[in-house]
């Protein structure tokens, strides 16, 4: 069986993986890190105009081969597994959750407040910002002081965000670009925003994603890249609880297992894989799994619920000038202790007025001109599309398990999540409906607004948890750091360890808690 | 199979807006047929981030086209004849919006579809010259765009 041995293994290759690695090759230069991907490295940027055309024209997947046949989660929202992760796709919002975030418990008695201070993750927040690459403006709120300036300059809005952004703040609701990992100029050796429109596969690299680091790192020689390998289990220490090793298996190397030895393990693994790889390594002295002794792996499962709708207007708004560039207002992260809890962000973006009819309103066939004089007879005015992305709280049972009538070709058992909100959530629901249809009709009451049809989410977004940050370990699977309560030597990063999702994007912030844990696990090796 | 240019742009002559002009009709026809020719039926769809499950590309739209251009009978009609046919065709198909892409429903909306589905179609509808698929720098982006002559 081949034999990988290094100071640091970190299993994912996602945006924790490229930001920790690149933070430790950083602090501990002489360190050596083995990066171990279950899917396959898209380093290609030279490509990316002709992916990017075949997803215009065809709709076809502008990261070819990023998932692996029969690795999937039953309630998971990406089948993305490859070297970049899920920020390959990524649209490049990069908002800040707010300090109530963090202090439901003390300031409304609600949930847990996170193991851990506004101003110390705020600090993170800048140097994640830094890292990526983020253009942005201050929020009018002082609530959301910043110690640094964004980067960059905010990307400039489009004729249509312009006129959105007077609409919405004649309601009395403070809108503000959202920030972006996108350059405004050209910065960390990739260019600036060429305004193309398909963020999800940025041409020009302009857009932030975990590959530019990952190739730069390799390039120094300062990580060992192991693609298209499937950890499979962590092994522990015959006597110690102490992990030893990471076995898996490559795909082009079927038949021979392969294993990574090192002196730290990090799980960058996501909010689905992370807690799933725990729970399959379970052996006799953790039956339930590694990390799992209190039985804490793949609870408090979370994201966030949301609420959209349409409100047509008197303005010339025009899709598509920048159509994954919006608006944002944070007027409603903050809720005044006492008064009925209700918080989220609240979101604008330009939209289109709807295809053209093939049949009038009598049921006539109309064709040539008579399609375009139609539509735009109807298609007068212009479309916002509105959204809220509200703060929900799961409930322990909120959880990610093991699904045995579902396996991998390897025999896995592959994971099932289901999220549960806990009862306080599910009892001011209606209050919360109630408080976001108002706020749309606020947004309908200028410019001639008419709210055309809305829609909820039906699962949360941008999902987080399973392995929940906190300082006890029968409620909570690690520490602020990352570091799990079993086992000195493990840790886990990123969104598994957020014990919310607060009510915005959840990039930003747990990159953040990443780039603090990089500091502490660093902390293991002389400098 | 690919059907006949020829009978594409008759097809076209009557579906497409007579105001584009027959250059920019013919143009419209011969990308349609291209995008055909070049269609990967069953290719993936994207699986990032909020698509839990794999899709792929739809079937091949053409696959019934020969057989809706034989029912059409546009070779020898007048202009007007053509358009009846196609009325009727339409009719029958009971389609009542363009679809977002082609879909092989019929022949006469899966043209629609591509031309008002493409960045110069949306830019015919507005009027104004937006450009999706273009890269267009940040510099202009807070203009009116341009308005379409």
């Amino acid at each position: 069986m081949p034999v990988y041995e290094s100071d640091i293994c970190i299993i994912g290759a996602g945006i924790t993986s490229a930001m920790l690695a690149e933070k430790l090759s950083e602090l501990r230069p002489g360190v050596s890190i083995n990066i171990v991907e279950a899917g396959r490295s898209i380093l290609d940027l030279e490509n990316r105009y002709k992916y990017r055309e075949r997803m215009m024209k065809y709709g076809e997947n502008p990261w070819p081969g990023d998932t692996i046949e029969g690795q999937a989660a039953a309630g998971g929202i990406s089948r993305t597994m490859a070297v970049g992760g899920q920020a390959l796709h990524w649209g490049g919002t990069c908002n800040r959750f707010s300090e109530e975030d963090l202090r439901l418990k003390s300031m409304y008695g609600l949930y847990v407040d996170w193991p851990m201070e506004w101003a110390e993750l705020e600090k993170f927040y800048c140097e994640t910002e830094r890292r990526l690459g983020v253009s942005g403006e201050p929020s009018p709120f002082p609530g959301d002081k910043r110690s640094e300036p964004y980067p960059m300059q905010p990307i400039p809005l489009t004729w249509s965000l312009d006129r959105l952004r007077e609409w919405g703040d004649k309601s009395g609701i403070l809108f503000q670009a959202t920030p972006q990992a996108k350059n405004t100029v050209p910065y960390d050796g990739r260019s600036r925003c060429l305004r193309c429109g398909t963020c999800d596969i940025c041409p020009t690299g302009a857009r932030y994603s975990p590959d530019f680091t990952f190739k730069r790192l390799l390039a120094k020689k300062k990580i060992v890249l192991h693609d298209n390998t499937l950890i499979r289990k962590l092994v522990l220490d015959d006597s110690k609880p102490t992990v030893v090793a990471a076995q898996g298996v490559n795909s082009e190397r079927p038949q021979e297992p392969v294993e990574y030895r090192a002196k730290t393990f990090v799980v960058a693994s996501g909010y689905t894989w992370s807690s799933h790889l725990l729970l399959l390594s379970a052996c006799t002295r953790f039956p339930k799994g590694l990390a799992n002794r209190t039985g804490q792996v793949g609870k408090y499962m979370n994201g966030h619920a949301f609420i959209q709708t349409f409100i047509e207007i008197d303005d010339e708004i025009y899709p598509n000038m920048n159509p994954q560039y919006g608006l944002i207002s944070r007027q409603f992260f903050r809720c005044k202790p006492g008064d009925p809890y209700v918080r989220h962000d609240l979101r604008i973006w330009e939209a289109a007025r709807g295809a053209p009819s093939v049949k009038d309103a009598n049921g006539h066939i109309l064709l040539g001109d008579d399609v375009v004089k139609d539509w735009r007879s109807r298609a007068k005015r212009g479309i916002a599309r509105v959204r809220a992305y509200y703060d929900v709280h799961p409930t322990e049972n909120s959880e990610l398990t093991l699904d045995p009538s579902a396996k991998n070709k390897w025999g896995d058992a592959m994971p099932k999540i289901v999220h549960r909100r806990d009862a306080a959530t599910e009892a001011r629901y209606a209050a919360t409906e109630q408080h976001i249809q108002r706020v749309f009709e606020r947004l309908a009451s200028n410019h001639n607004g008419k709210i055309l049809r809305g829609n909820e989410g039906n699962y949360l977004d941008h999902p987080a948890g399973g392995c929940r940050m906190g300082t006890d370990p029968a409620a909570s699977v690690c520490d602020n750091y990352g570091r799990t309560h079993d086992h000195e030597n493990l840790f886990v990063v990123g969104a598994p360890t957020q014990p919310t999702a607060g009510c915005t994007n959840g990039t930003l912030t747990f990159v953040a808690l990443t780039l603090r844990s990089a500091g502490e696990i660093a902390k293991n090796f002389r400098a | 199979m690919l059907p006949p240019e020829a009978l594409m742009r008759e097809l076209a002559s009557v579906v497409l807006p007579a105001s584009l002009g027959p250059a920019r009709i013919d143009k419209v026809t011969a990308d349609f047929l291209a995008w055909l020719h070049d269609y990967k039926a069953g290719a993936p769809m994207p699986s990032g981030y909020g698509f839990p499950r794999t899709q792929v590309v739809g079937p091949y739209p053409a696959t019934h086209y020969a057989e809706q251009f034989y029912r059409l009978g546009l070779s020898g009609l007048d202009a007007a004849g053509k358009r009846a046919a196609v009325e009727n065709a339409l009719q029958e198909t009971k389609v009542d919006r363009v679809p977002p892409r082609p879909n092989g429903q019929h022949v006469a909306t899966d043209l629609m579809a591509f031309f008002y589905g493409s960045s110069d179609g949306e830019d015919f509808l507005y009027g104004v010259a937006i450009k999706r698929d273009d890269c267009r720098g940040l510099e202009n982006s807070g203009k009116h765009p341009v308005a379409l002559s």
